[in-house]
């Protein structure tokens, strides 16, 4: 246990510092050989302007969740197949440090439905920590 | 968990310790000698540097027998602002005994140590524009009903210094603390405490204070 842990002493903190994430991460995988699987799509959420394009070397993509709701529906579309993805998940705002914007996560991560083979929920929290959310399998 | 294990022992040890009288030297009975009422004015001290912070606090505190009994109220308004704009409003209070060291604790100076349980009720909000990917969006949160409990190790000098008009200051280590009542919104501040980003939090007080003597001194 550190001193400042013990003590409760001033943090040096800049905000770049914040662990916490505001978009959840998918990583795709081949559901025969489970291995990760290089894609190709254009991805779009309900009430996003934004279209996000992966290349087609990609393994994985950060995708933003709408604050204002508890779920998103994504469209992930490429020149041969189309998948949905639709998820649930609780906004968190705190405050990181005064200093900075306040900072957003989602909790409570979880798959309400998807035209993917299967998913796997790796990680309910969104946070710098973890490398995958959610993993899918097609 | 295991250091304040550890320093809560230390302070029942020292406790067990003089209520045996140290080294076996028995004090006399005083029965309730004294009634001290005093503010801390640090806080206020605060509000007037204008640091976002609103707030004011009265001690009172009992002394029997060589123990003080003691109850804190206060109350506490943070205002932080940026981009956002974040407030935070509530009162506290610290109930809690302090062992005095002192030889002669019936004429009221105080060198002692205590231990305190304090709860703070209070509410929060937050208003806030972000652009999230899905357009500007005004973010406007609030907690109605939070509650947060802390324990706190005490250090405490108190000095005459005229008449019945004592000093002096009180350092806290506060430790423990739970807050309840948290929706989409964490809170920053709570009153009495400090604020969440540590789950341990450390304080000086420093009070001016009334004696009102229960007891007729010799």
């Amino acid at each position: 246990m550190s001193v400042c842990t013990l003590l409760g002493c001033s943090d040096i903190d800049n905000c770049t510092s914040d662990s916490n994430t505001s978009f959840m991460i998918v990583t795709f995988f081949d559901i025969e050989t489970k291995e990760s699987k290089k894609v190709g799509f254009r991805v779009s959420a309900t009430g996003n302007a934004s279209l996000f394009g992966l290349s087609t070397d990609s393994l994985a993509i950060g995708l933003p969740l709408d604050p204002q709701d508890t779920a998103g529906l994504f469209l992930f579309d490429s020149d041969t197949n189309d998948y949905s993805l639709q998820v649930r998940y609780d906004a968190n705002f705190s405050l990181f440090d005064p200093d900075c914007d306040p900072s957003l996560f989602f909790s409570g991560l979880d798959t309400l439905s998807t035209s993917f083979d299967s998913t796997a929920i790796i990680g309910t929290v969104t946070n710098r920590q973890l490398t995958t959310n959610i993993e899918v399998y097609f | 968990m295991k250091y304040t294990f550890s320093i809560l022992t230390l302070v029942f040890s020292l406790f067990s310790f003089s209520q045996n009288g140290g080294q076996g030297i028995k004090r006399p009975k005083l029965g309730i000698h004294d009634l001290k009422l005093g503010v801390n004015l640090v806080r206020p001290g605060r509000t007037l540097l204008g640091s976002g912070k609103d707030t004011y606090e009265g001690e009172a505190a009992l002394g029997v027998n060589g123990w003080n009994y003691v109850f804190d109220f206060g109350t506490e308004k943070n205002e932080r602002s940026g981009g956002y704009t974040y407030e935070n409003k509530g009162s506290f209070f610290r109930l809690g005994v302090d062992r005095n060291f002192v030889q002669n604790p019936g004429k009221g100076n105080v060198l002692a140590l205590g231990l305190r349980y304090a709860r703070a009720g209070f509410e929060d909000q937050l208003t806030y524009s972000l652009d999230n990917g899905f357009g500007d969006q005004q973010i406007d949160l609030s907690n109605a009903n939070l509650k947060a409990r802390w324990f706190e190790l005490n250090f405490t000098l108190r000095g005459k210094i005229v008449s019945q008009l004592y000093t002096g200051f009180t350092l806290r280590w506060k430790f423990s603390r739970k807050v309840s009542g948290e929706d989409t919104l964490q809170a920053f501040d709570i009153p009495g405490f400090g604020n969440t980003k540590r789950e341990n939090a450390t304080s000086f007080d420093y009070y001016v204070m009334w004696r009102i003597p229960l007891r007729k001194e010799k």
